[in-house]
């Protein structure tokens, strides 16, 4: 079977295993088996010795020494949370970035080939900076070329049937929603959202707190590494009361305090869970009310609970039967995304609308809410004064400030009088937001893009870096400025054009600017 | 945009229903959109898109929270116009403060004299031409973008990725870089057979050579029998130090230590002393046969000899016997 020149692999990094596909030409996809012989890989993390170890090596550690292994990155990518040791403090992205080099390597092995390409599918609730941030990891992990894609539409894009679906992936960290409508071989999104705090994991850690209760087994320390086997053993449990009534739990060795077995029948795990399953099956019903559409589809590992099936029948409409595994559906649909275009055209919309915000903290959108990607919008502006003119961008479509998400500030310096600043957004076919400020025509272009804009954990964090020099050298003057000002900028926009470039090299550029500001301080102050 | 111009770039009857606006765009979606036409659709594609989002405002029957309609013209859009005065109306107060600053920030600058402001030059034209200097460095290592995903690959940990990567490499032009990494990956872990062979043609004749000599003596234990007899080979071919070899006699196959001692070369002379004592206490014919030919060779050392005379008549291979009893009639010879 001919494979495609350059392969591109579909990626599922979901947050408690990830999956990676192959769309070998003709519409036929197919899991790639990792090195341990899985169709699936756990999404875990581990530092040992200074090495970090992945996938099951990681998985085995966290059963020991539960204290270095981190599996839920992904929940807090975008967010300053860090993963504190002894030595170091990772964040999400650097956690990320041997799990996903694993993956691409487990894809070379198999396909023999290197791989540069591939599709990330990522929970529907992912903001543009998160998404950024997972394509800056994937960038990292040695893929050159990165297309975001949201998991219930990938979900949708396995199936391949007309009408329209509402998608429910359930997976062990998030809950994403799409209503998608397919016709003749194109698929449009019409409407995609996602939680965050809600996941099977949730369901999970509920049961292993009543096993303990059970048992009579407290974990007073939270790195207990009982703890880790409680949850495991919760996981495993659930799963088997997915098709079974009754269970008899054999208390693992590690845990016996006395009992050595316990008898579980299913509608005590259901009432324990109750409370976040109605609550989903709340959220599925106001979409469905909202679009009617022809058919439900469950996806995600945890959409196997049969309360959940239960509740949605009666609710809701009988779930529709699914020719692939529902574990499998959304990185199926992410492989077949690879080959986006051919037989199959998917047509995703923005889920939120994107803008800036006014002076009184709404947001004016630019691009709204449902447009299809990718899409642009531009937008003049024309100084009325003369300052620093802050732009704000915020992705909601709240009147109230707090609904609206802030993603990120960009600073046009030294705006004088009567100037055109245009803004230019751009969402690409890969998911991504491009921000572009463009003055005086368009001569002296500040580009922002999301992607890289943030950091995290990158060592140099390039532009506000620059922000600050900028400051340093706003201080000096405007009689300094006026005479340099065109040099100083362009110089400033060459510093910023590395920003995709080893922080080794970011860091010599700034050092030059430090040099050359302190020299200029030393006469001009 | 208007819903008629709306309609008509979907090329649909102002009476189209909304069923009707949908496949039409999708129809078109099929032809334009960026994934199938690549860049040269992105225009047409705004536009149907645009022409779709016009008209989803006026008879979508579909449950739309989106309310926000965008804009063609600011300066006709009151909202809009407002908004932005509110936002300059800030800065114009921030940048007044500032301007009574500035004015006083002049005077002072004009007295400065124009030394200070060649100064200034000059400092921002070295870091102009440092910058300029990173950023030809940046084009450098977009060239070595290849050799940027070799090495990636020869940190991996998985032995069909190296492999893979070591297959990439052409030998001509594999530069230091990747050999660099070829040496780090080798030092860290026992190859594979296959993945020895690579390495050995990759690192042959090159400047690393000796630094993988080194690292090859170092694993020489760890080797199986194969791979040790292969590393030898080519140890020999590039004529290796005497301290590659040495590691490999005490190697826990008596295979090995013979094709060692097969290939010592006569400038190295005797292998050490704890060595060859080491190999005469063995049983095993071929290492005794190759040693004691070496030892031939070289001239054997005084407190060998009563060992060797006992091997020459008691050892249960004739081979052993003839070699041993050589060494016995020339020491009485001499």
């Amino acid at each position: 079977m001919a494979i495609s020149a350059e392969p591109t692999i579909g990626i599922d990094l979901g947050t408690r295993y990830a999956q990676i596909a192959i769309d070998r030409a003709g519409g036929n996809a197919q899991i790639i088996p990792n090195r341990w012989g899985g169709l699936r890989t756990p999404s875990m993390v581990a530092l040992a010795d200074g090495d970090f170890l992945t996938g099951e090596d990681a998985a085995r550690i966290a059963l020991v020494e539960p204290r270095d292994v981190w599996w839920d990155m992904k929940r807090h990518l975008g967010t300053d949370w860090v993963a504190r040791t002894a030595r170091k403090a990772y964040t999400p992205e650097d956690l990320l970035l041997p799990l996903l080099c694993l993956l691409r390597e487990d894809a070379e092995a198999y396909l023999r080939r290197f791989v540069f390409s591939c599709v990330l599918a990522v929970p529907a609730s992912f903001s543009f900076p998160e998404r950024g941030a997972i394509a800056r990891a994937a960038r990292r992990a040695g893929f050159e070329k990165i297309r975001i894609i949201n998991e219930p539409t990938a979900a949708a894009l396995s199936l391949g049937e007309n009408g329209r679906f509402l998608i429910v992936d359930f997976g062990a960290g998030t809950l994403d929603l799409s209503v998608v409508e397919g016709e003749s071989g194109v698929y449009q999104v019409l409407e995609s959202q996602g939680r965050r705090d809600i996941g099977g994991f949730d369901l999970d850690r509920r049961l292993a707190e009543f096993l303990c209760r059970q048992i009579g087994v407290t974990m007073t320390r939270a790195e207990d590494p009982r703890g880790a086997l409680m949850l495991s053993e919760a996981e495993s449990v659930k799963i088997a009361l997915s098709n079974a009534n009754h269970l008899t739990w054999q208390v693992p060795a590690g845990l016996l305090m006395g009992e050595r077995s316990l008898e579980i029948s299913r509608r005590d795990f259901e009432s324990l869970i109750r409370p976040p399953v109605e609550e989903i099956v709340r959220m599925v019903e106001r979409i469905w009310q909202r679009y009617v559409p022809h058919k439900l589809l469950l996806v995600g590992g945890s959409s196997r609970i049969p309360l959940l099936r239960e509740l949605l029948a009666k609710r809701v409409r009988e779930p529709e039967h699914m020719r692939v595994c529902p574990e499998e559906a959304v990185v199926m649909g992410s492989a077949l995304y690879a080959n986006q275009g051919r037989e199959r055209l998917l047509i995703d919309v923005l889920s939120r609308s994107l803008g800036v915000m006014d002076a009184d903290g709404r947001a004016v959108p630019l691009l709204g809410r449902g447009v299809p990607l990718p899409a642009e919008a531009r937008r003049k502006f024309t100084a009325h004064g003369r300052g620093d003119l802050e732009v704000t961008i915020v992705q909601g479509e709240g009147r109230v400030r707090s609904l609206n998400r802030v993603l990120q500030t960009i600073i046009i310096g030294d705006v004088s009088d009567g100037e055109t600043i245009e803004i230019f957004f751009r969402v690409d076919e890969g998911g991504l937001l491009h921000v572009e400020a463009n003055r005086r025509g368009g001569t002296d272009r500040q580009v922002v893009s999301l992607e890289s804009d943030q950091p995290g954990g990158a060592p140099c964090n390039l532009f506000s870096e620059i922000r600050v020099r900028e400051e340093r050298l706003a201080r000096l003057g405007g009689s300094f400025r006026a005479q340099f000002h065109q040099r100083v900028l362009t110089l400033l926009t060459d510093i910023r054009s590395l920003k995709n470039e080893d922080a080794a090299l970011q860091w010599e550029a700034l050092e030059t600017l430090d040099r050359m500001i302190a020299e200029i301080e030393r006469v001009v102050a | 945009m208007n819903a008629a111009t709306g309609y008509r770039t979907l090329g649909l009857d102002p009476d189209a229903s909304w069923d009707e606006v949908k496949t039409a765009f999708r129809r078109l979606a099929r032809t334009y959109h960026p994934d199938v036409a690549g860049p040269r659709g992105a225009r047409r594609f705004a536009e149907i898109t645009e022409a779709y989002m016009s008209l989803k405002d006026v008879i979508s029957s579909e449950a739309q929270p989106y309310s926000a309609r965008q804009e063609e013209d600011i300066s006709a859009d009151s909202g809009g116009q407002s908004f932005l005065k509110r936002v300059w109306s800030r800065f114009a107060s921030r940048a007044d403060a500032r301007g009574e600053e500035e004015k006083e920030t002049a005077r002072e600058y004009a007295s400065v004299s124009a030394a200070r402001v060649r100064f200034i030059g000059g400092a921002i034209s070295r870091a102009e031409s440092q910058i300029a200097g990173l950023l030809s460095r940046r084009e450098e290592v977009k060239g070595k973008n290849r050799t940027g995903a070799i090495i990636c690959r020869l940190r991996s940990k998985h032995p069909a990725v190296v492999m893979l990567a070591l297959r990439q490499i052409s030998y001509r032009d594999a530069g230091d870089e990747i050999r660099a990494a070829a040496l780090e990956h080798f030092t860290k872990n026992i190859p594979a057979t296959e993945v020895l062979v690579s390495l050995l043609s990759l690192f042959t004749g090159s400047r690393e050579a000796r630094g993988f000599m080194g690292a090859i003596a170092s694993h020489a234990r760890r080797f199986s029998s194969s791979d040790a007899q292969i590393a030898l080979r080519w140890l020999r071919q590039q004529n290796a130090d005497k301290s590659c070899f040495t590691p490999f006699l005490s190697h826990p196959s008596h295979a090995v230590a013979a094709a060692a001692l097969g290939a010592w070369p006569p400038s190295f002379g005797l292998p050490e002393t704890s060595d060859v004592a080491n190999l005469l206490k063995t049983d095993d014919e071929a290492a005794l046969v190759a040693l004691l030919r070496l030892l031939r060779r070289e001239g054997a050392p005084a407190w060998t000899i009563s060992q060797i005379t006992r091997i020459s008549s008691e050892h249960a291979s004739s081979a052993v016997r003839v070699w041993a009893s050589a060494i016995v009639r020339d020491r009485k010879v001499s």
